[in-house]
């Protein structure tokens, strides 16, 4: 009962902290609209893009990892993935540039990258924890690969897949302010700009955008996976 | 009907190989329930998935209806055979109906068609039209079970291979399931292979039983052959020690009761009857009343000492405490009759009226029958 | 070439940086633990709670670090704390919170029910089933959130360069404003190798920690 009394104090103080932002938000927000707007865009893109290319592959890779032909490098590959997911995003970034210098290009290769491991590796996961009976009444009833692939694999291995977009999504929108630093644009401008300058409207502004924008488009992915997962492969307690 | 023809499989891991399955020939005729019977690892399973060829058999020949399957594309024979297997395998992804559904869509039925069939699947597995919407996960073991035997009768494939389906249901609701099978297919009489390593479930739903051991077949007969002349010492173990108790689940009172009885009404002078119990030989007749429903049984040594004249039946004879019903099953009467210390019951139909009389000689005699007609014995134990 | 020669050239910088890094994750991600674990096993046994605590420690997470440095240092300025170490460290320490919180609550919640009683029906008190038990048994769930956690954190930490929390970032950040791609290449490299080697590290402690029993 004590510590509920904390948890109000502490949920209070969460509380003005955040209306103490809101307020300072609106009056940065007044002032740098236009920049808020305009690179808002650019992040947006960025994201998009990259994401959106990460998830193609990934998914492909991670089904392509996932037959049988793959078996016995399966693993060994995943491995590799593993130790690649540990290296540091602003490192892939670092790296991309110095591959391809500065500007769109190794802004949307370094994000990519970036994206692209949690998907494979939760594609192929899941994939491969759908039970095999379920495999074998799909072949027993004289479903072709493809069609057990599409309707019954993926369907059933979609929740564990959209988790790994859904983490893969939180490093992209995580990632995205810091191309700014290899000449990608977007929202991070505002908030690297304003710690240089010490402008802390700026700083602000860039740095809420950018969080209330990563949160958003968590919880958007969230919903679409709500409705694009079938409840019967959903987990209980959600 | 299907028909193997020399069958084998060899499984080769490494510079080893091992035989699952060793010319394996057999026949199903249409309609009838074939179990394939043995310890685990006795290629039981192996013979079963080599019929849809979810394992590819290295030699031999299968015949489904007559028609050579061997050289048919796995797909469309699959297709034409109904699957179950033990863990049910629904497809957790879709509905209840989205699962009874799959293979008419794939066959391309059109809508209406498969709504129809839905619905009437429900009715022939007696689950309610409202589970159609439900997912697998929201159903008991049971109601899965019910729901992976209407998935592949979906599309009425003549043939059905079943992998212990009923392995993974506990055991008060297995017998009920494994009766509502029975009936079912009394109905829509497929040609059923089932793999099961139960005796008493090969017992109760075979009409011919193929006995496996290390994937050679070491018998194919019907249940009561196999447990009246096992083939070997292995078969005998298999079907146990107590394989002529086993063999009374497979008869009923029907089959062995005495049809004729000598009865007497009540109201019969009682010396009639002790006259014809004395030139029959008989211990004790049934009484029946004007219904030709059993009332009582007239003892001999109660009233051998009786003149002429001495009175009505009713007047002498014990009240009946027990009758049995003809459709009884012969292992359940032999229980009874110890329970009760009794020799014989009468046998009454539906209306209660009776219809016969069975013994413990009569089912002795009856299980004897086949001893003495077909001497089959076989040396070396 | 130029890459190993930078190395050699300049190992007595980036062992500095090295341990400055190690410094800012360590020092955020043990207190992460202690609050982390502590708040874990205190919900367990509030459920509503529990709710509210994981979808905090979820929405912060989700929050892009560069975004958390930037909310931090106005508040932070107020104290002249604004950059450096300081803010580095909060937000390793939130951002450790939500993996730590989160598995050791799993952890235990998932401890079979059977386990629980047979240790209440030896009559072990609360405290003794939670020493003896239900911690021991949750330890490689707990040790594999502060893993995932500390690799996370290595990468945030390169970022906190740039609010001149120091660490290899440093080099990256460097790298880039001198377009010095050895120097970038030399951060990127680094930075990399630390993640990689201290995901091995605390891997080899997980199992060293986990019950032979358990495995």
């Amino acid at each position: 009962m004590k510590m509920s009394k904390y948890v109000s104090f502490f949920s209070f103080i969460f509380g003005i902290t955040a209306f103490m932002y809101i307020l300072m938000f609106h009056t940065a927000i007044g002032k740098y609209r236009g920049d808020v707007v305009y690179l808002g865009k650019e992040h947006l893109v960025l994201v998009a893009i990259s994401s959106l290319l990460a998830i193609v592959f990934g998914v492909f890779i991670g089904a392509l990892l996932s037959r049988k032909i793959f078996e016995k490098h399966a693993e060994n590959i995943m491995q590799i993935f593993n130790i690649s997911v540990t290296v540091p995003t602003l490192a892939i970034l670092a790296l991309s540039m110095s591959f391809l210098g500065i500007g769109f290009l190794p802004s949307i290769v370094g994000l990519f990258i970036a994206t692209l491991l949690p998907i494979i590796k939760n594609t192929f996961v899941g994939l491969k924890s759908v039970q095999p009976y379920i495999l074998e009444a799909a072949r027993g009833i004289g479903m072709s690969p493809m069609q057990i692939l599409f309707k019954i694999e993926i369907p059933n291995a979609l929740y564990v897949i959209f988790s790994g977009i859904r983490t893969a999504l939180a490093i992209n929108v995580g990632t995205t302010p810091l191309v700014f630093l290899i000449g990608g644009g977007g929202l991070g401008d505002l908030i690297f700009s304003g710690i240089d300058m010490d402008i802390m409207p700026m700083l602000l502004a860039g740095a809420i955008t950018t969080g209330i924008l990563a949160i958003v488009i968590d919880k958007t992915v969230y919903i679409i996976s709500t409705l694009v997962i079938s409840r019967g492969v959903m987990p209980e307690n959600n | 009907m299907i028909e193997l023809k020399n069958l084998c499989k060899i499984f080769k891991t490494g510079n080893k190989s091992i035989v699952a399955a060793e010319n394996i020939s057999m026949r199903v005729k249409e309609g009838e329930i074939c179990v394939l019977l043995g310890p685990s690892g006795c290629g039981k399973t192996t013979t079963l998935k080599m019929i849809n060829k979810i394992i590819e058999p290295t030699s031999g020949e299968i015949f489904v209806n007559g028609k050579n399957v061997t050289n048919v594309d796995n797909i469309v024979l699959r297709r034409k055979i109904g699957y179950v297997i033990q863990q049910i395998g629904l497809f957790p992804n879709l509905t209840v109906k989205g699962n009874i559904s799959i293979v008419p869509k794939m066959l391309h039925w059109d809508k209406e068609r498969i709504d129809r069939r839905a619905e009437e699947l429900m009715e022939m597995i007696s689950l309610d039209k409202s589970y159609l919407s439900m997912y697998p996960k929201e159903l008991s073991g049971g109601q899965q079970q019910r729901i992976g035997v209407a998935r592949a009768l979906a599309a009425n494939p003549p043939v059905m291979l079943m992998d212990e389906p009923f392995g993974a249901i506990d055991p008060i609701n297995r017998e009920i399931i494994q009766d509502e099978f029975l009936r079912l297919q009394k109905k829509i009489k497929k040609t059923i292979i089932m793999v099961s390593h139960d005796i008493t479930e090969a017992i109760k739903m075979a009409d011919k039983i193929a006995i496996f051991k290390e994937g050679v077949l070491q018998q194919f007969d019907t249940p009561d052959n196999i447990l009246a002349h096992p083939g070997n010492s292995f078969v005998e173990n298999f079907v146990g020690k107590d394989r002529t108790l086993k063999r009374l689940n497979l008869y009923s009172v029907v089959d062995v009761m005495n049809k004729t009885p000598f009865i007497f009404n009540d109201n019969d002078n009682v010396c009639d009857a002790i006259k014809i119990m004395h030139e029959n030989s008989l211990a004790s007749v049934f009484i029946v009343d004007k219904d030709k429903k059993p009332v009582g049984r007239l003892v001999l040594k109660d009233v051998k000492n009786l003149k002429k004249n001495d009175g009505k039946c009713i007047n002498y004879m014990i009240e009946l405490k027990s009758m049995i019903k003809i459709e009884e099953n012969l292992r359940n009467i032999s229980s009874q009759m110890y329970l009760h210390s009794k020799s014989s019951f009468v046998c009454v139909d539906n209306d209660d009226k009776i219809v016969g009389e069975i013994s413990q000689d009569g089912i002795s005699n009856f299980l004897n029958a086949t001893y003495k007609k077909e001497p089959k014995g076989y040396e070396n134990v | 070439m130029d890459i190993l020669n930078f190395f050699i050239a300049n190992y007595k910088e980036i062992a500095y940086r090295t341990e400055e890094h190690i410094f800012i994750v360590f020092l955020a991600v043990s207190f992460a633990i202690l609050f982390g674990v502590t708040v874990g096993i205190y919900i367990t046994q509030h459920k509503k709670t529990a709710d509210v605590v994981l979808y905090i420690a979820s929405i912060i997470i989700t929050i892009p670090s560069i975004a958390l440095f930037g909310l931090m240092i106005p508040v932070l300025s107020l104290i002249n704390e604004g950059i450096g170490y300081l803010p580095a460290i909060i937000a390793v320490f939130l951002y450790s919170l939500l993996p730590i919180i989160r598995n050791t609550y799993t952890a235990i919640m998932n401890i079979d029910p059977a386990l629980r009683e047979a240790a209440k029906g030896m009559g072990m008190t609360n405290s003794q089933r939670l020493l003896k038990v239900e911690i021991p048994l949750s330890i490689p769930i707990i040790m594999a959130g502060v893993r995932y956690a500390t690799v996370l954190n290595i990468g945030v930490t390169a970022i906190a360069a740039y609010i001149g929390a120091g660490g290899l970032g440093t080099f990256i950040s460097q790298g880039i404003s001198q377009s010095n791609s050895t120097k970038l290449m030399v951060g990127a490299i680094s930075v990399s190798i630390l993640a990689v080697m201290a995901d091995y590290f605390l891997l080899f402690i997980q199992n060293k920690v986990t019950s032979k029993g358990l495995k």
